[in-house]
């Protein structure tokens, strides 16, 4: 943890506002990109951006500083995004729906703009379940390893790994059915 | 399996050079904070909780002992009836 982080964490314990808006300001950019993962909604991203800091100050106290903060901030975040899609999970399913038949059939991954791949790779993503769709998330969107998903979320890594599986499986399916990853590299 | 899953290798890969939105949210987020207890109202809490629990034995007790109160004026009136001839 950073000289100024801990300053900032101090001094907002103490009630200095401005040391928490110092605190947001540092490391938005972060979560902003991470909730970008859990919707595709601007409004609702900022939403959820909101909502991580709130959630963060409200424990502030019981951050040990063991770790850095931005480390703290993420586990927080995806909580925060978790929740969020357990909140929306119908919705989203029927919006993810519309947009994949809106969007016509896809090319190659490579011939995608990278804001075309995170769209499909969002929407093929919203036909899990809640808790596959996280763990594929954090391992497709964020590279994390299997523990570190454990981690980030309290589960076992037995249960992640199955559940990756399971997903993964899932994913398989939809891609069969779609003709998706089959034919791409021809 | 294999296709698929290097088909989702490589969509992440793309995916991932996704530049997000941003924003500022500093702001908002202090305007959205709870309440904050400070360092002396907690010790104000308990010295009041501890101050009512006092108060309200002293009222049972005080309205108890109201209760088995007589006018003093009624002992002084029956010895004065019993004086009388």
């Amino acid at each position: 943890m950073t000289d100024s982080d801990l300053a900032d964490i101090r001094a907002t314990l103490e009630g200095d506002d401005r040391a928490y808006a110092r605190i947001v300001s540092r490391y938005q950019a972060q979560v902003f990109t991470q909730m970008w993962r859990f919707t595709r909604d601007r409004v609702e991203q900022e939403e959820l951006v909101q909502e991580v800091f709130v959630e963060v100050f409200k424990s502030l106290d019981k951050f040990k500083g063991e770790a850095p903060l931005l480390h703290w901030i993420r586990r927080i975040a995806t909580r925060v995004g978790y929740h969020y899609w357990e909140r929306s999970a119908r919705e989203r399913r029927l919006r993810s729906a519309i947009r994949r038949e809106e969007a016509g059939p896809a090319g190659p991954p490579e011939e995608l703009s990278p804001s075309e791949a995170a769209e499909r790779l969002h929407d093929l993503m919203a036909r899990l379940v809640p808790r596959e769709r996280l763990i594929l998330t954090l391992i497709y969107f964020e590279e994390c390893s299997i523990q570190e998903v454990a981690d980030r979320m309290g589960w076992s890594e037995t249960h992640v790994r199955v559940e990756a599986h399971r997903a993964r499986m899932k994913l398989k399916t939809i891609l069969e059915k779609e003709g998706l990853g089959r034919n791409d590299h021809e | 399996m294999n296709e698929s899953h290097s088909y989702l290798d490589r969509l992440a890969q793309r995916a991932r050079q996704e530049q997000a939105p941003q924003g500022d949210v500093a702001t908002r987020v202090i305007g959205r904070l709870p309440p904050r207890r400070s360092s002396f109202i907690k010790p104000l809490l308990v010295f009041g909780a501890v101050y009512a629990a006092a108060a309200s034995v002293a009222v049972v007790y005080g309205l108890t002992l109201l209760g088995a109160m007589n006018d003093p004026l009624v002992s002084l009136l029956q010895e004065a009836v019993l004086m009388m001839p």
